[in-house]
């Protein structure tokens, strides 16, 4: 039994006119049928299973749908065709320091990131500690959220989201935080996730870091299915070489 | 027998409903389902019967002219009415204050000559009442030797009728059908306005069939949703969410203010006073408790405003938040909601400290005030549900709602009493929802009585239409909102 199936998942997304207008230009533009929505395809297609233990690698240059696709499988996005089937919990850590609000502090921010990502008010209370110590933000707990560094703030998110005991984790460009030191120190604590049994899905630019993780690969190109394999090293490769054509 | 048979063509349509209704529930759902289905099938009884009872039905006048004419040894002329029943049942027959036909020792109207002593100032020779149309009309009257004649007339038709009888010193009472053959009140005549009532209330009951039919629909599918998303167990889940939120918008609301939360209180009560002092100073009011007058439109009208132009941004506030993790998206709503409710509270005590002041004696009955708050607040939730969803869409709503809001302000008779209107437009004052929780303050508080049952159920169907939309709007745009912020 898989833990998640993606079948046949399209995507449709809508660019155009609705955006950024008002009421009036709305109805002027319906009156004189000037009202344009662009619809284009940000993913067709796109096929996947995962069971426990695997670790998803999905590469693709900018725009090629991956982001789209997490939200889909996040269940923030209703697929446009196809449907996805997931066993157990989900938690996405998508452009992780995005959704802080700089006017709280440190610890306000980390309990409503907490609750966000769906956890007790117990465990945030037994795990705030080890939240802060592993961020490194021990000083920083009652400065207001704006004045931390970009670093500090990214540090910040990827503790309180490493805590998750999830079924399925969906990483999106999220292991390539804060410095050198801490970037080993994450990476470690990804693989000990992994080891427990999560699904992963990860998402990343860094080619180094899909042969080190993951144990299959999901290549897109403009919203279509290139190749999923168990074959790492071979679609990296692959993928190497397409980039350097281009 | 139009009567009965407007019974039984009203039953008939009710167990049609119901049968309809409840073959939808029935099948579908077991157990306390039945059970809730059953209450709620009884409530829309409930209501079929209330309307059917408010609908107003066909009525006549009729009017009795006393002629003066005075019959062979009676010293002096009277005309003496005992009842008038329209079947069976009697109509109030109310004396005029003053004039010829006024009121008699038993309390019933009477006629008195010009030149007899008993009358009093005034010369009315006739007198009328509005009775419904039915089958049978009667009159009854007071027959002695010093009776007069006196002209009946109902809508076109008339008759006289002699109303003396010499039986020496005695007097009997006489019952006549004015609805006998001849007066044209007969069952023929009565029949059209009848049937049309009857139809009248046959298709109210079809309407409501029909929706009876519709809302067990959209209640089967509202269950089906609430199962299929297992709403309550969700709820539960984002209790922590939903705390934390609150909180942020309390901090964020208050930073950087000395007072702090003193200004949810300081800000109404500061209102207040700038319209007291220009309306009793510069427009010299003499209402009754103005200030407490005041207060009520103030309290309802500025909880209002708040929760529902705050409420429209939480949506879009939250952007950052919706577009990365899936959380329920009115959670941002509601937690902006709970802050204005709390407002809404602290003001509330302070205007019950002012009741004090300004005299109000407090009875029991404060305790309905519950059901105009409660009532507020889901219509508040209502209102920023849409809004909410409408700005994501179209920002020109922020601008277009605080035109609206200030509409509304002057139209919800806050500084104003609506005494001095007709009564049609005092009616269309009743359109506007925000004057009726205003209005059920003042009645509470200061009238110390509770409004009709129309009343509550006028406000309910807001609440409940508002909230409908809202929650719609929410349901249907839920997945398409991302693509907008």
């Amino acid at each position: 039994m898989s833990i998640l199936e993606v079948h046949d998942v399209s995507i449709r997304y809508m660019t155009g006119d609705f955006k950024e207008i008002g009421l009036k230009e709305y109805v002027t533009r319906k009156l004189k049928g000037n009202y344009h929505v662009n619809e284009f395809w940000a993913d067709k297609n796109i096929s996947f299973t995962l069971e426990k233990g695997d670790m998803l690698g999905i590469i693709g240059a900018n725009g090629a749908g991956k982001s789209t696709l997490l939200k889909v499988v996040s269940g923030i996005m209703e697929p446009t065709g196809g449907y996805v089937k997931r066993e157990g919990n989900i938690a996405a850590l998508l452009e992780l320091a995005s959704g802080f609000d700089g006017d709280l502090t440190v610890r306000e921010n980390a309990y409503l990131r907490g609750a966000m990502l769906g956890y007790t008010r117990r465990f945030m209370d037994e795990k705030y500690d080890e939240i802060i110590d592993f961020a490194e933000l021990r000083g920083f707990q009652d400065r207001p959220f704006k004045q931390l560094s970009s670093g500090m703030k990214s540090r910040l998110a990827f503790s309180i989201a490493s805590l998750v005991v999830p079924d399925i984790l969906i990483l999106d460009e999220v292991l390539s935080v804060g410095d050198g030191a801490f970037r080993a120190k994450s990476e470690a604590k990804m693989k000990e996730i992994i080891a427990g049994g999560a699904a992963t899905i990860l998402v990343s630019h860094s080619i180094q870091q899909v042969r080190e993780l993951c144990t299959k690969v999901l290549w897109l190109d403009h919203g279509r299915q290139v190749e999923l394999t168990e074959d790492v090293q071979g679609a990296c490769e692959r993928y190497e070489q397409f980039l350097k054509k281009k | 027998m139009i009567k009965t048979l407007t019974i039984i063509i009203e039953l008939l349509i009710l167990a049609l409903a119901f049968w309809l209704g409840g073959r939808l529930w029935w099948h579908r759902y077991s157990g306390i389902k039945k059970g809730v289905a059953l209450v709620l099938v009884g409530c829309a009884a409930l209501i079929a019967i209330s309307i059917g009872m408010a609908v107003p039905k066909p009525t006549r006048i009729v009017t009795f002219t006393a002629l003066n004419e005075k019959n062979e040894g009676a010293a002096e002329t009277t005309i003496y009415l005992e009842r008038l029943q329209v079947d069976g049942e009697d109509i109030d027959l109310q004396c005029p204050a003053d004039g010829q036909w006024t009121e008699r020792d038993n309390k019933k109207p009477g006629w008195f000559a010009p030149d007899d002593e008993r009358r009093t100032e005034g010369q009315t020779d006739s007198i009328s009442y509005q009775i419904a149309v039915a089958d049978k009309t009667e009159l009854t009257f007071w027959e002695n030797r010093w009776k007069g004649k006196v002209l009946v007339q109902i809508d076109n038709t008339q008759e006289v009728i002699d109303t003396c009888w010499d039986g020496g010193d005695k007097s009997r009472s006489t019952t006549i059908a004015l609805s006998r053959p001849g007066m044209a009140m007969t069952a023929q005549a009565v029949a059209i306005p009848g049937l049309c009532y009857a139809l009248s209330l046959a298709a109210m009951c079809f309407v409501l069939t029909l929706l009876l039919e519709l809302g067990s629909k959209v209640w089967a599918k509202l269950y089906g949703a609430l199962l299929q998303y297992n709403l309550f167990h969700k709820l539960a889940g984002y209790q922590f969410l939903f705390e934390e939120l609150v909180k942020r918008d309390f901090k964020k609301k208050y930073k950087r203010t000395v007072l702090g939360m003193a200004w949810s209180v300081l800000s109404p009560l500061l209102n207040l006073l700038v319209m007291r002092l220009v309306f009793t100073q510069f427009f010299g009011r003499n209402t009754a408790h103005y200030t407490t007058y005041l207060f009520c439109g103030n309290l309802v009208f500025s909880y209002f405003n708040e929760s529902t132009s705050q409420g429209m941004t939480s949506l879009v506030g939250n952007a950052g938040i919706f577009t990365k993790v899936n959380v329920p998206k009115y959670l941002f709503l509601f937690s902006k909601n709970v802050q204005t409710l709390i407002n809404f509270g602290l003001t509330l005590s302070v205007f019950f400290v002012f009741c004090v002041l300004d005299n109000i004696t407090f009875t029991w009955k404060l305790v309905c005030l519950l059901y105009p708050i409660l009532c507020l607040v889901l219509f508040n939730i209502g209102v920023g549900l849409i809004l909410s969803a409408m700005f994501v869409f179209f920002r020109d709503v922020q601008y277009l709602w605080s035109v609206f809001t200030m509409l509304l302000m002057y139209m919800s008779a806050i500084f104003y009493t609506i005494d001095g209107y007709e009564p049609m437009v005092r009616n269309l004052f009743l359109v506007n929802p925000v004057y009726l929780f205003i209005r059920y303050f003042r009645k509470i508080v200061i009238e110390a009585t509770i409004p009709t049952v129309w009343f509550h159920l006028l406000m309910l169907a807001d609440v409940v239409v508002v909230l409908a939309i809202g929650c719609w709007m929410y349901k249907k745009y839920n997945t398409k909102f991302l693509y907008y912020v």
